[in-house]
């Protein structure tokens, strides 16, 4: 039997000192970093309160009337403090100070903001700081028989088509922008751009843009554009050359023909999903592995997602709320598919996974709610997917990895 | 059950019959758009879909290239170089270049235009000021510095093109080169000219797909259970005070006219509650400092400073033909007649003293607002301002003068019909268009 009971006292080693002066100077670090974020707008503030009040004493009052966290209040005022000390301006009380400085924190759609009302007798003047927003993280979901998990890659102001790691050259990420495609290389301090290649196209693009990296087994990848192909070269140096083409796009075990003026593929498959070649135009398929045949399921341009066995078509009726972009996804435990919400570009997407085991699905894990809509979701392999979601607060894109574990 | 239940239940159950999944755009279909402003008003939303600049504000308030690709300052903001975008088209098929952006630009002279010269270079256009103008390219992402063709004003590079002119109107259709992708919608009808409640009234009918709804339409469309988008306050009601007669030309007569006014009652049992009072030039959402402005009644100071006049003034008030607006103009007679004053409501605002009109923010950046609404109150504009220190001082120097009072911001809603997918309301209010799709069943 164990008894409940206090925790022995130790007695501080000289080692124990020494730790604990080592963790104290961390929390000096960790503090200081933090209020690094303010120094610029602080010391930018100070000078203008300065600059109003002359050297001497101020009382300092703080008003929040922003969103900003209570953390970060106090971390700007005491960078502000810092730099009021440095600009020779002691922070006293109301009745012994010579210039009362009433500091609102406040924000507009972009930015927070410090607006000091600097009051000398009956004159009051007014001083205006931009100060940084940071974003907030968020946290994943957790999950019944499945969890999806996504691992941010990149996040970036310009449009991201698709995105994927190079096999073979792990530290090395690929990202597809309508223009152009970057490779980034991973360093300490995370991705750094080393080359960007044009993508070369006489066509315009089409609206709603779609596009995918397709890592190739001879050279490093293929692009696949509506009527453009680009591959990359075999050897170094690495070139990435483009061409017209309507050649079809890979979907798996499938190629499927894309249109060179739309969103969507025209339904034209190749090999054929059993003897059947032409379905019905689609946006996305993900194809889910039986014993002698695979089961595709594929979101229609008319809204519809059916599912093809190479005999017969079927419409998902409990299909009604799903988007139109589909992966398959392999877990430890099964194959599972990956769907999109059907919410507006405007709003967070959800992305939800089912497990079919014979034709309905059936929702086998926690929904995960994104930042903001998915505006493209492809099959790296059969583990992997990248979302690309548009994040609506930060109006970044972002490329996520998207795997599936399974819960014991 | 009653038959109209009955109906309502088997309509609910056939769109949920026919709902599908749709995420995608889908390309196709006609929208019909509803407008109170007329075709040619630079302000008509609609115009935006045809018409483009050379710059534009993006959601985050940066300014982003449109049909330039980058600029730069010369000459400490004197002087400003936009390099033009390549193998853009006009809707004729002609090809833009600096030379036809020049002419754009001047076509008549462009009243109240902030440049002193503008010249074209091979692939560049120039912009020549009298002094630094470190804000000028977020200015130039107003619809008033649109790109038209000279030769036929309504021959943008937009994503659609004025397919058919009407009186009540103009049909667009999807301008099939445009230089940023086909848009989804083959086409759309914009019927111009029309007042908010047959706006309300066709779409109750179903004969209209967006239109916009007043404080009062709002109520009524809500009882129908609309589809509603509403912008942020984008909508400023002033009071313009004119100085016509020797009386007006004293600040304090002007001063105590401002503080005369009771923005809370005219809040609450005008508008509704839609909105926000203001004293301020520019939304509390756009700057973050509207507390520096308060928006109170001081009826004591203003009768000191009218005591301080030695006799009891007379003024006129009157305001844009808009029946909210001529509400707004009796309430405040109403509080004139409180501090002392003498007001009459004028029939017209053609002589009148005091004016009620209301602006549009067609920008979502500080600086070029405040620009954009003094010169819509006809009072000379300075410089655009590129920091919230300066915007302020600026608009503190506006308002000093009393020459416009802020009364309140209100937002712009629209009302759109169920079959409209993707359609996000800009920063500003203005339409998205090019994004949205029509869906083949509406959405339930």
């Amino acid at each position: 039997m164990i008894s409940a009971g206090y925790n022995p006292r130790y007695q501080m080693t000289s080692g124990t000192w020494k730790y604990a002066a080592l963790v104290g100077w961390l929390l000096v670090l960790v503090s200081l970093a933090h209020s690094a974020e303010f120094d610029e707008p602080a010391a930018n503030l100070a000078r203008t309160i300065g600059g109003i009040s002359g050297p001497g004493t101020i009382s300092l009052t703080f008003k929040n009337t922003s969103s900003m966290p209570a953390q970060k209040v106090t971390e700007l005022r005491r960078a502000l403090e810092a730099q009021l000390r440095i600009a020779g301006i002691r922070v006293k009380n109301a009745e012994t100070a010579a210039t009362d400085v009433t500091l609102t924190i406040s924000e507009n759609f972009q930015s927070y903001l410090a607006v000091a009302q600097v009051a000398q007798g009956n004159e009051l003047r007014v001083a205006i700081q931009a100060l940084p927003r940071t974003q907030t993280a968020v946290t994943p979901a957790t999950s019944r028989a499945v969890t999806i998990k996504t691992n941010l890659l990149i996040s970036q102001a310009q449009p991201i088509l698709d995105a994927t790691q190079l096999k073979g050259l792990s530290p090395y990420l690929a990202v597809l922008e309508p223009e152009q495609v970057v490779i980034y290389r991973m360093q300490a301090s995370g991705w750094n751009p080393e080359q960007a290649f044009p993508i070369t196209h006489s066509r315009i693009w089409p609206r709603d843009l779609r596009g995918r990296l397709v890592p190739a087994t001879d050279h490093l990848f293929d692009i696949f554009l509506p009527g453009t192909i680009c591959s990359a070269s075999a050897t170094s140096p690495l070139k990435v050359d483009c061409r017209e083409s309507d050649d079809p796009w890979p979907l798996g075990t499938q190629r499927a023909f894309y249109g060179a003026a739309r969103n969507f593929f025209n339904g034209v498959m190749t090999p054929g999903i059993g003897p059947q070649s032409q379905v019905e135009p689609f946006y996305s398929a993900a194809g889910l592995p039986r014993s002698n045949y695979t089961l595709w399921t594929m979101a229609g341009v008319d809204g519809r997602v059916r599912q093809y066995d190479g005999f017969n078509t079927r419409v998902v009726a409990s299909a009604r709320d799903w988007g139109s972009d589909i992966v398959a996804i392999k877990a430890e435990c099964g194959a599972f598919l990956l769907v999109t919400g059907n919410n507006d570009a405007s709003m967070p997407d959800l992305l939800r996974v089912y497990e079919v085991a014979d034709r309905e699905p059936v929702e086998a894990g926690q929904p995960l709610e994104l930042a903001g809509p998915v505006t493209a979701l492809w099959n790296i392999d059969e583990n992997f997917a990248t979302a690309v979601v548009y994040n609506l607060r930060s109006n970044n894109y972002e490329a996520h990895d998207v795997t599936l574990t399974c819960n014991r | 059950m009653s038959r109209s239940l009955a109906i309502a239940s088997l309509v609910v159950a056939a769109l949920l019959g026919v709902a599908t999944a749709e995420t995608r755009p889908k390309y196709g279909g006609t929208l019909r758009i509803e407008t109170r402003a007329d075709w040619a008003n630079s302000g008509n939303p609609a115009r935006t879909l045809v018409l483009e600049t050379l710059t534009t504000i993006a959601e985050n308030g940066s300014v982003q290239p449109k049909l330039a690709t980058s600029w730069e300052p010369q000459a400490d903001s004197r002087r400003w170089q936009f390099t033009i975008r390549k193998n853009v088209k006009f809707h004729d098929g002609s090809p833009l270049n600096p030379t036809n952006i020049v002419d754009a630009l001047t076509v008549n002279d462009c009243d109240g235009c902030p440049w002193r010269s503008i010249r074209a270079q091979s692939d560049s256009v120039t912009f020549e000021f009298s002094e630094p103008y470190p804000n000028f390219p977020a200015e130039l992402a107003s619809p008033r510095f649109a790109v038209a063709l000279a030769r036929a004003q309504d021959t943008g590079t937009g994503p659609f093109k004025v397919s058919d002119s009407r009186q009540d109107g103009v049909l667009l259709s999807a301008y099939e080169d445009y230089w940023q992708g086909r848009p989804f919608l083959d086409s759309i009808e914009v019927t111009t000219g029309r007042s908010e409640r047959d706006q309300a009234m066709d779409m109750e009918v179903g004969r209209a797909d967006v239109v916009e709804a007043g404080p009062v339409q709002m109520r009524r469309l809500q009882n129908q259970k609309a589809r509603f988008t509403t912008s942020r306050p984008v909508e400023l009601l002033a009071l313009r005070i004119r100085t016509l007669r020797p009386e007006l030309e004293d600040a304090r007569l002007r001063e105590a006219i401002a503080l005369t006014i009771d923005r809370s009652s005219i809040h609450t049992g005008i508008f509704q509650g839609q909105g926000e009072m203001t004293a301020s030039l520019l939304p509390n959402w756009l700057t973050g400092y509207g507390f520096l402005f308060p928006p109170q009644r001081n009826l004591t100071r203003a009768q000191e400073l009218i005591r301080a006049l030695g006799q009891a003034p007379s003024v006129t008030v009157s305001a844009e033909p808009d029946p909210l607006l001529q509400l707004v103009a009796e309430r405040i007679a109403l509080n004139l007649r409180d501090a002392g004053v003498t007001a009459k409501i004028a029939a017209t605002p053609d002589r009148a003293d005091l004016v009620v009109r209301r602006t549009t923010l067609t920008s979502g950046d500080a600086g070029a607002a405040v620009r954009e609404i003094v010169s819509g109150f006809n009072i000379e504009p300075q410089p655009s301002a590129d920091s919230p220190q300066r915007v302020y001082e600026q608009q503190r120097a506006i308002l000093e003068e009393h020459l416009v009072v802020p009364l309140a911001f209100l937002p712009r809603t629209w009302v759109v019909s169920a079959r409209l997918r993707n359609w996000i309301p800009g920063m500003t209010g203005w339409l998205r268009i090019e994004e949205a799709w029509v869906a083949e069943s509406p959405r339930p």
